[in-house]
């Protein structure tokens, strides 16, 4: 049985131009799932209309006390959030650690898409700037 | 990209709808297939343009909304609506009331007379269920004679209106205001008793009073008129004519806007005054109160302006039918919550050639022959037809006493008796301001049950007893005829709630003693034997037979007339009493004939009324015992030559109370159905734990 094969494409919401197209630049395939995840987990709740429960609760965390208690809770809350609004992944792990001298965490998020066996690690350092 | 002679969905008014709609216009492409996923980035543009779209729908529903009369929410579109149809929502009305007042003369004065300048200020005592006190002004100077007699100077029938005098001077300006538009900065305006003077200039002493327009056609280039109009937020606006339509204003010209900031409605029934300001040094004074303070609202409702605007633009201010003139009353005497006009062809007896009017004041029960009189002359007479003639008639209101059993579950709630008590009172009286206290209103006793119980999740159920009541001021020592016209059938003799007066009112017996009597449903006056009618009978009796009558009651007896051997009728010498149904036998030679067959007729529609003293001994005496009859078909009561010396109450006010045959009953033409809150035993409530 063949296994289902989709290319996933989506708007860059840097809206970038092509260089050579002059177009708006799109997100394929894997790229196109990462903006999603980073788009997911940056939008807290009742941002979105008509959809208070979409998003996570990362900015409110963001400004609590930077220890690793903090960073447990954005684990849970990274982790929830793509499993609850984001079917396209699973996730296979989700590190966050406190860097109280910078003032931030570094978020490491593994999750591979379905029917794509490789695993793809995203990793970004989530701050509180306003 | 999408295919875009594929049918566009655009009715759809809800996000979620739209948002499935661009969604489904973008299941046609290839290039962002990821619009079906939430955290997209394509799904958030869709987002964005979905509630710019609910947005705009949203703004353009409302925008359509407020287009028209029927669907506009806001005041500001309802009134603009009106302006249209010429129709100038009523303002708030301040109540009033009419007092006698009189100002003690010192002993050292000679002066005559005395003027009570405008705007003088009285202060109401503090009112039961505002807790506030109010202060009233009378609209006018008046000048009050000395009167000899009792050493004041007397003030009668003089009318005081609540609320708080308030002056503006405008400057006009023609390069600033060339609309010569005047907001006024209060809400709260009592219109009707607004005064506009226009000043030549500051330093002129010449004015001109303004009056407001009422009607186009008459307005001539030179005639001294203002126009209102409500501007935002509920306040008044005044402007002028434009020289061809009215005066117009010069640069210079002084606007003198004076009128009376009120509380409504809060201040209706003050009905106890005392005089605030000095008048020319004298300060002591007596008041005694005529109408109790009556007539205050506050500025017409958008639904009311919604109901009236396009009947007054039917009857284009003129008053041809029913309809136009109890809208043009309620325009021009806007504290009236209740106006009912019928044609004289529908009055009881018809009187052809006439139009009448009744119409009740807003808190109180009565208005005054001066304002009967203002309103015929000045508002229905101009606009009515030629050849009709308008006639005021007094409201006639059937006060209802409720009787009611409350049955509640004490598990339930925490409320005591008195709080369950508290609560169905309030209910009963939200009933009579949602289904009485108007013309043509229905009282159905289903309904006002369904309140109270409904009232509270405690109350299990519950039932009354309803009694109507109908009230009159009797001139004392005059022998008079009243009618007391219920206007429903009442139940014949009661069991448990006969015909019967209150408070007593005194009489002399026929020895001269003076007796505190009262008046009663006479017991067995309406229940004896009226008729007997001959059905068949043979016709050869060669000696007088008798008549027997069997029944319910006792003591009836009829005896038969025989012309030429033949029963021609049935005389009834005595109709007994007690009888609900009867038969009667002929009775021929000491043997009952069966042949001859009779109709017989109980009393059933009317009965006597009597009064009664209690002597020294207390025992009952009859004083008349046909004091006045009752007709209980139409519910109508008959007091003849009825000539109290005294009513042993305050108000002075015979009630006289029945239970009405059914527990639905009608009013129609001059009748409201009310309770009287203010009446301690009107309401009664027995509270009861299951």
């Amino acid at each position: 049985m063949a296994q289902e094969t989709r290319v996933y494409k989506d708007l860059d919401l840097n809206f970038s131009v092509h260089p050579v197209t002059k177009d708006v630049v799109k997100r394929v395939g894997n790229s196109a799932i990462t903006g999603a995840i980073k788009n997911l987990i940056l939008t807290n709740r009742f941002e979105r209309p008509f959809k208070p429960t979409f998003g996570a609760r990362i900015t409110s965390l963001l400004f609590e006390h930077v220890n690793f208690i903090t960073a447990s809770a954005l684990e849970t809350e990274i982790f929830t959030t793509i499993t609850n609004f984001e079917p396209r992944v699973n996730v296979v792990s989700v590190k966050v650690v406190a860097q109280p001298e910078s003032y931030g965490y570094t978020v490491t998020i593994v999750f591979s898409i379905n029917n794509v066996e490789e695993p793809i690690t995203i990793t970004m350092f989530l701050e509180k700037v306003r | 990209m999408a295919n875009i002679d594929q049918k566009l969905i655009i009715s759809e008014l809800d996000f979620a709808d739209i948002k499935s709609n661009l969604k489904n216009f973008l299941r046609d492409q290839s290039e962002f297939s990821d619009f079906d996923f939430e955290a997209s980035g394509i799904n958030i543009l869709l987002d964005i343009l979905a509630y710019n779209t609910h947005y705009n729908a949203f703004y353009m529903n409302m925008l359509a909304n407020e287009m028209f009369l029927d669907t506009a929410l806001l005041r500001d579109s309802v009134v603009s609506h009106a302006k249209l149809m010429g129709y100038t929502p009523r303002s708030a009305t301040a109540a009033r009331a009419t007092i006698d007042l009189e100002i003690y003369r010192p002993a050292n004065s000679t002066q005559t007379s005395l003027t009570l300048p405008r705007f003088t200020k009285f202060q109401s005592s503090v009112l039961a269920d505002g807790g506030t006190a109010y202060t009233f002004v009378n609209d006018a100077a008046t000048v009050g004679n000395y009167d000899e007699t009792c050493g004041r100077f007397c003030f009668h029938g003089l009318k005081i209106y609540q609320g708080q005098p308030v002056s503006y001077t405008f400057l006009y300006d023609a390069a600033s205001n060339p609309s010569q538009l005047f907001p006024l900065p209060d809400t709260a305006v009592d219109t009707s008793l607004m005064e506009i003077i226009v000043k030549e200039s500051s330093s002129s002493s010449k004015i001109e009073r303004f009056e407001l327009s009422t009607d186009a056609a008459s307005v001539t280039s030179n005639s001294a008129v203002y126009y209102l109009q409500e501007s935002r937020n509920g306040k008044y606006s005044i402007y002028f004519g434009d020289g061809i339509i009215g005066k117009k204003l010069v640069d210079g010209n002084q606007v003198i806007v004076t009128y009376i900031r009120t509380d409504g409605a809060a201040a209706n029934k003050a009905n106890s005054f005392v005089l605030a300001d000095q008048v020319d040094g004298f300060n002591s004074s007596v008041i005694y109160p005529v109408y109790a303070a009556s007539g205050g609202d506050a500025e017409e409702t958008i639904e009311d302006i919604r109901f009236s605007a396009p009947k007054f633009y039917t009857s284009s201010g003129r008053g041809v039918t029913s309809e136009d003139i109890s809208t043009i009353i309620k325009q021009k005497y806007p504290y009236f919550d209740a106006v009912n006009v019928w044609g004289g062809d529908q009055n009881d007896p018809p009187v052809y050639g006439k139009v009448f009017v009744a119409a009740k004041p807003t808190g109180g029960y009565d208005i005054t022959e001066t304002e009967k009189i203002s309103i015929i002359d000045s508002i229905i007479k101009p606009v009515c037809v030629v050849t009709v003639t308008p006639e005021f008639v007094d409201v006639d209101y059937n006060y209802i006493t409720v009787n009611a059993n409350v049955y509640y579950d004490p598990t339930k709630t925490v409320l005591g008796s008195d709080g369950i008590k508290a609560i169905v009172r309030n209910a009963i009286l939200n009933y009579k301001t949602t289904d009485l206290d108007a013309f043509n209103s229905k009282f159905r006793q289903s309904r006002l049950l369904r309140g109270i119980d409904d009232s509270d999740l405690s109350i299990n159920y519950s039932d009354a007893d309803c009694t109507l009541q109908k009230r009159i001021v009797p001139a004392l020592n005059v022998a008079r005829n009243y009618e007391l016209n219920f206007g429903v059938p009442l139940s014949r003799e009661d069991s448990k709630y006969k015909i019967f007066s209150s408070p007593g009112y005194t009489q002399y017996d026929t020895d001269g003693n003076l007796r505190t009597c009262f008046l009663e449903e006479t017991p067995g006056s309406s229940s004896g034997i009226e008729s007997i009618s001959v059905i068949s009978a043979i016709s050869n009796y060669e000696s007088v037979p008798s008549i027997q009558i069997v029944g319910d009651g006792v003591g009836a007896n009829a005896y038969p007339i025989v012309v030429n051997g033949k029963v021609t009728s049935i005389v009834v010498d005595n109709p007994g009493v007690n009888y609900k149904a009867a038969k009667a036998y002929l009775y021929y030679q000491d043997s009952i004939d069966l042949t001859a067959t009779f109709n017989v007729a109980v009393q059933n529609r009317y009965g006597l009324i009597r009064s009664y003293y209690f002597d020294n001994n207390n025992v009952k005496v009859i004083m008349d015992p046909a004091a006045g009859t009752v007709d209980y078909l139409i519910g109508k009561i008959k007091l003849s030559q009825f000539a109290p010396t005294e009513v042993l109450d305050s108000s002075k006010t015979i009630k006289v109370s029945a239970k009405p045959e059914t527990n639905n009953f009608e009013s129609s033409r001059n009748r409201i159905i009310t309770i009287d809150d203010t009446d301690p035993a009107a309401i009664n409530i027995n509270v009861l734990s299951l």
